[in-house]
């Protein structure tokens, strides 16, 4: 589909001449997100605020034309990709921080404000914003929301929606509305923890009032370092068995500490087999107890060292192999498929083992890096797309994993979103009346399949042909993120 | 517990025709998918039946106790739960109890309360303070519709983005887009905790040492602030470990407690003599102007819970207010609170004031949310009349 010279005039006249592109070798970068799901819109602009979002929503829903909102495009689900062509909205112009209340801690920003630019902003306050993707220095506010963001440190805290108090959205019907509040529990339906995580199907959100918390008294880090992934997983029971709720709890497995320890030299020993990073925060006398229990709990499992770190320069260092990791396995493959599937906590190590046989068979080697605490897995399938057959390949055992993870009682997605990747697998989970029923939501908000189709449900015809060709395989280098 | 529904109570001054009680899911579902005509009225525990508007029409109770009883499955090393909707918090909190773990959902009169009707409507607790709104807690649900359909959504791991989060949309609506049939829920551990008292000067004084525990990292799992004769007290409950830091940025005498002050924070407005319950959900720094509007009413009791951004007011059955102060106050109220997307309820209202207020405010995006009642309920069977706007 493309483009009607009547739309673009009139996006033209919405948005101003420069922040429309419909060159083909301007829109090329805009055809795909973290994934290489990819579809070329037929032209992307650039709206300044919530008026001139809805001048494009409307002109795009008058002329029948796709619209797909797009953030920094390092969504791992293919939620930004223009599945049907059309118009990408993209919200780069809105990127300024409105307001920081201190008192209040609530900070409002337009959605195209980097995650790292709202927590420096909030640090100068003595606040932090909790939800941290490992894209954090690139991925905005505004995706963050669509997509239900996490990231390591969301085992104590929560993910986005924990974290949203309301937002300014221009619906998929055209409308300018405010969901939730500015802090206040609202009355009514919660159409904030609605439109949060609904993958930007629904509506593209033009302001965002964001929780802010108070920046911990103390942080400590722990780095464990075990033999084998199986060792690791047990000690994730017995640090949550302990009673204990880490910020964070995140592992990393041997053929990712190989990877990370040849690129970025963490000081890894090569006998590790895995390495846990635990991180714990609150008043220092507690943090400190908890830390010895969560020692304890490493050292009853067969940790054969335990790094601890109290200060942010210490820390950084043992979180570095963590923060790089997917980038550093582009030394082994060129290519990665990236899964986000879920299990209970009580079958990580089942689940770890299921993994590796999975990927064992289909002969590629898979490097595991995830957020332990909370059972949210991202193997890695690695792999090399130039060779023939092995993207279908990949994604055969990609599917399988799904499969594992949903048959132990878990999910397909912990944070990246169901997206365009992952609709086809969604009847794996729900039935047909399920399905159904959570489609009625888009007609609340007036998307009659042309706000951002094919993404989150399954659509039978004119998404396939995309959908089959790749999944969230990606290039691993640097600017790769889990 | 079972004369509360059997005492038919009046809804908004209306009595119901019949109450109901299906002895079975499958009961339950024909009861539902019957349309007789009758606006249906899901009840639990029965302590929110004073909440909102009049049911439109004929109405008759349903009581979901029996038909949503059964087995509480609760998997410690993962720190979930998934209970049948009729369970009371009490019977899930003693199940969780036996493995060192709990639910921090505390509305009033929690122990008698279901667990599908605690998210249904949405009412926390003192323990909002440190863990946010019921919603926070629900992992995944299935639910009856109005057209006697089973669907479900979330799922029962701790960390899930699969599909359309429902969960929050049937938290919080009372029963209007659904029947809450079950529910697989996060839990915490227990945690050693000390209930601790002080003597606040004033509301203003009580909010600046709630903002100091919390800028000071303190964490209280709850915090709040009583006034039920004269004077301000508080009430703050504390990790063991993190005592010694309050004492040391506390300006008034922390005097340790049992669990009494905590109670009375918690039902407050929800005794058997309090005709009059109204709660503003505020910005932390109106708190004050919300409480001095309720104090010029002369209420019997307030609280107030600076870090939950919320503060109660409740008159006894004679103390209540005339209709026209009441409605003026409310009305000033809402007026303020809207640019912050906060708002008055008014959870308990006597007859004689029922004309002049609303219970429930106008919220934001109003004909949205009456979109979604169209998309879930057409034909308005359950609960009509009841939630916001008359949904």
């Amino acid at each position: 589909m493309s483009a009607p010279d009547a739309l673009l005039r009139e996006l033209r006249r919405a948005v101003g001449d420069a922040h429309v592109l419909d060159r083909p070798e301007d829109l090329l970068v805009y055809e795909l997100d973290g994934t290489i799901d990819r579809s070329l819109p037929d032209a992307v602009v650039f709206p300044d605020g919530a008026e001139q979002t809805r001048a494009v929503a409307r002109a795009c829903r008058a002329h029948g034309v796709p619209l797909t909102p797009r953030g920094a495009g390092t969504g791992l689900s293919g939620g930004a990709v223009a599945a049907r062509g059309g118009v990408v909205l993209a919200t780069a112009r809105m990127r300024r921080i409105l307001s920081i209340d201190p008192v209040e801690r609530v900070a409002v920003v337009e959605p195209g404000v980097a995650n790292i630019e709202l927590s420096e902003a909030a640090a100068a306050h003595g606040l932090f914003y909790a939800p941290d993707p490992s894209s954090q220095k690139a991925c905005t506010i505004g995706g963050n929301v669509a997509e239900n963001a996490g990231g390591p440190h969301c085992l104590a805290l929560g993910v986005t929606t924990n974290h949203v108090l309301g937002m300014e959205v221009v619906t998929a019907d055209g409308e300018i509305e405010w969901l939730g509040s500015l802090g206040p529990e609202a009355s009514g339906y919660d159409l904030r923890g609605l439109f949060t995580g609904s993958e930007g199907t629904l509506g593209v959100a033009t302001k965002i009032a964001a929780r802010l918390l108070p920046a911990p008294d103390a942080v400590v880090t722990l780095l464990a370092i075990f033999a084998d992934v199986e060792a690791a997983s047990e000690t994730v029971s017995a640090v949550i068995g302990a009673g204990l709720v880490p910020a964070a709890l995140e592992m990393i497995d041997r053929v990712t500490l190989q990877a990370a320890e040849a690129g970025l030299r963490c000081g890894y020993p090569p006998e590790a087999g895995a390495v846990l990073l635990i991180e714990l925060d609150g008043i220092a006398a507690v943090v400190d107890e908890q830390a010895r229990r969560a020692e304890d709990a490493c050292r009853a499992h067969g940790a054969s060292e335990i790094r601890r770190a109290s200060d942010p320069v210490e820390r950084e260092r043992l979180w570095k192999g963590r923060k790089g990791a997917i980038g550093a396995l582009g030394r082994i493959a060129p290519n990665y498929y990236l899964l986000d599937g879920v299990v209970p906590r009580s079958r990580l190590v089942e689940t770890m083992r299921a993994v590796g046989d999975i990927a064992a068979r289909h002969e590629f080697p898979v490097a595991n890096v995830f957020h332990a605490g909370d059972g949210n897995l991202h193997p890695c399938l690695l792999f090399d797309e130039r060779e023939a057959g092995a993207t279908a390949r990949v994604l055969e055992a990609g599917a399988e994993i799904m499969r594992v993870c949903v048959d132990a009682g878990g999910a397909l997605t912990g944070e990246h979103g169901v997206g365009f990747e992952k609709q086809r697998f969604m009847p794996w989970l729900y039935g047909e009346a399920d399905l159904e029923n959570m489609g009625r939501v888009r007609g609340v908000f007036g998307n009659e399949g042309g706000f951002n189709p094919c993404k989150v449900l399954p659509e039978g015809t004119g998404c396939g042909e995309t959908a089959g060709h790749a999944g969230a395989v990606a290039a691993a280098g640097p600017g790769a993120w889990v | 517990m079972a004369g509360a529904v059997a005492a038919a109570p009046l809804l908004a001054g209306r009595a119901p025709e019949a109450t109901v009680a299906p002895a079975s899911l499958g009961e339950l579902r024909a009861v539902v998918a019957e349309r007789d005509g009758r606006t249906l009225v899901p009840v639990g525990g029965g302590t929110q039946l004073a909440l909102g508007g009049a049911p439109r029409g004929r109405f008759a109770l349903l009581d979901v106790r029996a038909a949503l009883d059964g087995e509480i499955e609760h998997e410690p090393a993962d720190l979930t739960v998934i209970a049948p909707a009729g369970v009371t918090l009490a019977a899930l909190d003693a199940r969780l109890a036996q493995a060192g773990q709990r639910l921090p959902i505390d509305p009033p009169r929690a122990p008698e309360a279901t667990i599908g009707g605690a998210l249904a409507t949405g009412t926390g607790g003192p323990l909002r303070t440190r863990h946010g709104p019921p919603r926070d807690f629900a992992l995944g649900m299935t639910v009856l519709r109005a057209d006697g359909e089973l669907v479900k959504a979330g799922g029962r791991v701790v960390k899930n983005v699969t599909g359309y989060d429902l969960m929050r949309l049937w938290c919080g609506s009372l029963g209007t887009l659904g029947i809450i049939a079950s529910v697989a829920l996060r839990a915490l551990p227990r945690l050693e905790t000390v209930d601790l008292r002080f003597r606040a000067d004033s509301l203003v004084e009580g909010r600046a040492l709630a903002e100091r525990f919390a800028r000071a990292d303190l964490r209280p799992e709850l915090f709040d602030l009583i006034r039920d004769g004269d004077g301000w007290r508080g009430i703050v409950r504390l990790a063991a470990g993190a005592v010694a830091g309050a004492r040391a940025v506390a300006s008034a005498d922390l005097e340790a407690c049992d669990e009494r002050e905590y109670l009375a924070a918690r039902d407050l407005g929800f005794g058997p003599d309090d005709a009059l319950t109204l709660r503003a959900s505020c910005p932390m720094g109106m708190i004050a102007e919300v409480a001095g509007a309720f104090a010029a009413l002369a209420p019997t009791r307030m609280l107030a819970r600076p870090l939950a951004r919320e503060a109660r007011a409740s008159w006894e059955a004679g103390a209540a207010p005339e209709a026209g102060a009441l409605a003026e106050t409310v009305r000033a109220l809402r007026a303020a609170l809207a640019e912050s997307g906060g708002d008055v309820v008014a959870e308990r209202l006597p007859d004689g004031c029922r004309n002049a207020v609303e219970p429930w405010g106008r919220p934001r995006a109003f004909r949205r949310m009456a979109a979604v009642k169209a998309a879930f309920d057409p034909d308005g069977r359950l609960n009509a009349g009841r939630f916001v706007g008359g949904l």
